[in-house]
Formats: structure tokens, C-alpha cells, sequence
């Protein structure tokens, strides 16, 4: 379990949720275009003869070159995999728990409790999230402080929506 | 007597090789602070880092083979 994160005692974890994997996809496919890009456009530059026949006489430094380039790429892919992993939403009968790791530096934890949910309100923006099954989930929070909590890419969000409401109904009746 | 300027490439290939080295070292001890903190399934953990490792540590050992032969 997280060491950040204190749970009381008669606190139970109901729903962990972690952005869709398609999320995921969208950000790493711009790193694997990136990192073949050199791949694809330097043998075309050389059939050319764009590449002065000097440079081709060094094997070495094309190798040198490349590998230094999929190190560079494996390490964004590292950062991107990392900071989606450890953006998390957990839903308790009490609160719900907002992690937003926006990059490897800066990370936001927001607790909401359940019984000061106004609204939540689910979007569903185009072809792909109607296809995959995933949106964006806005909850509105009553009180002073007016914090509000959005998290894109939910899988499923009328589904997760359901669950917080009805936590929130029960919630509130116990408190009564 | 000025310095022969061919001889500065090999040299700029062991800074890059070096840099770069540090710079994946340094993400990884990063990568593993935070999961080790954070993240809640140790298990998901250890796979990345493990895979991370084997994965930079094999383009490293090239980037060294390949920097040897410039």
C-alpha cells in the first residue's frame, strides 16, 4: 500500500482507478514515432545521396548515434509509463482520493470527502472514448474551499459515477 | 602547436556516452523513489524497474562498444 496515503481504520477501499490504457497509448505512439523517425529518414537520405560517402565509411558512429537516440526515447517512455502509473483515483465509503503525478517533479494528492459531492458530471468527448468506453469525470464539491477534482480517461465513467453516488447516498445516511 | 582538431571527436563521444549514461542512472533512481513511495503494487514495481534496468543497462553497454570503436 502507499506509505502517503493514511487510511482510518474503518475506511474501505471500494474502487482504485487508473486511467485507460488507451491514454497511455495515445502519449507513448508520439514517442515510438519520434524514435523511428531517424530510422526511416536517414536510409532515405543516403539512397538519395543526401549523406556525404565519407560519413558511411564509420559503421561505428551510425551505431553510436542510434543507440544514443533509443536511450533517449526508452527514457521518456520510462518518465511517460511512470507518470501515468501513479496517477490514481481511490474511491473509499468515505472520500475520494485524487493522485495527479502531472510529471516526475510535481504531484497533487486531493482528498474529497463524500458528503460534500454536488455534482459529478461525466464526459464523453469523441469516436474513441465512445468506442473504448472511457471519459472524463468532473466532481463539483459544496463548502468554503470550492475544490473541484477532474480526471480524463476514466474507463467506464458512468459506471464509476454510480459507485460514488451511491457511497454518497450511504454515507449521508449513516451520518443522519 | 595547436591541437589536432579530429582528435576532439572521440573525446565529445566519451562526454555524450557519459552524460547520457548519468542521465539514465539518475531517472531510474527517480523512477524507483517514487514507486518505491507511492506506487501500490510492488510487484508492477519491481517489473518496470527490472525492466528499465535491463533494457537502459543493454543500450548502455552498446553506446560504451559502439564509443570504443570512433
Amino acid at each position: 500500500m502507499s506509505e502517503r496515503i493514511h487510511f482510518q481504520l474503518d475506511e474501505k477501499i471500494i474502487l482504485k482507478l487508473r486511467k485507460h490504457w488507451f491514454m497511455l497509448l495515445r502519449d507513448t505512439l508520439g514517442s515510438f514515432i519520434v524514435g523511428l523517425l531517424p530510422f526511416l529518414v536517414i536510409p532515405l537520405l543516403i539512397a538519395f545521396g543526401f549523406v556525404p560517402q565519407a560519413l558511411l565509411l564509420y559503421p561505428a558512429v551510425a551505431v553510436f548515434l542510434a543507440t544514443l537516440w533509443l536511450l533517449v526515447i526508452w527514457m521518456a517512455l520510462a518518465a511517460l509509463w511512470t507518470n501515468y502509473y501513479l496517477d490514481l483515483w481511490i474511491v473509499t465509503n468515505k472520500r475520494i482520493i485524487s493522485i495527479d503525478q502531472t510529471d516526475l517533479f510535481s504531484r497533487k494528492v486531493t482528498s474529497l470527502s463524500l458528503d460534500k459531492i454536488q455534482e459529478i458530471s461525466v464526459t464523453t468527448d469523441n469516436v474513441l472514448e465512445t468506442f473504448f468506453t472511457f471519459g472524463t469525470i468532473q466532481i463539483e464539491t459544496a463548502g468554503p474551499t470550492d475544490l473541484d477534482t477532474r480526471m480524463e480517461g476514466i474507463p467506464d465513467p458512468e459506471k464509476v459515477r454510480s459507485v460514488i453516488l451511491e457511497q454518497t447516498a450511504s454515507k449521508i445516511s449513516n451520518n443522519q | 602547436m595547436s591541437p589536432d582538431p579530429g582528435s576532439f571527436a572521440p573525446t565529445l563521444v566519451w562526454v555524450a556516452t557519459f552524460a547520457v549514461a548519468a542521465l539514465a542512472a539518475s531517472l531510474g533512481a527517480v523512477i524507483a523513489y517514487h514507486l518505491h513511495h507511492y506506487a501500490m503494487n510492488k510487484g508492477a514495481t519491481m517489473l518496470a524497474l527490472s525492466a528499465y534496468i535491463a533494457v537502459s543497462g543493454a543500450l548502455i553497454l552498446s553506446l560504451i562498444g559502439a564509443a570504443s570503436f570512433i
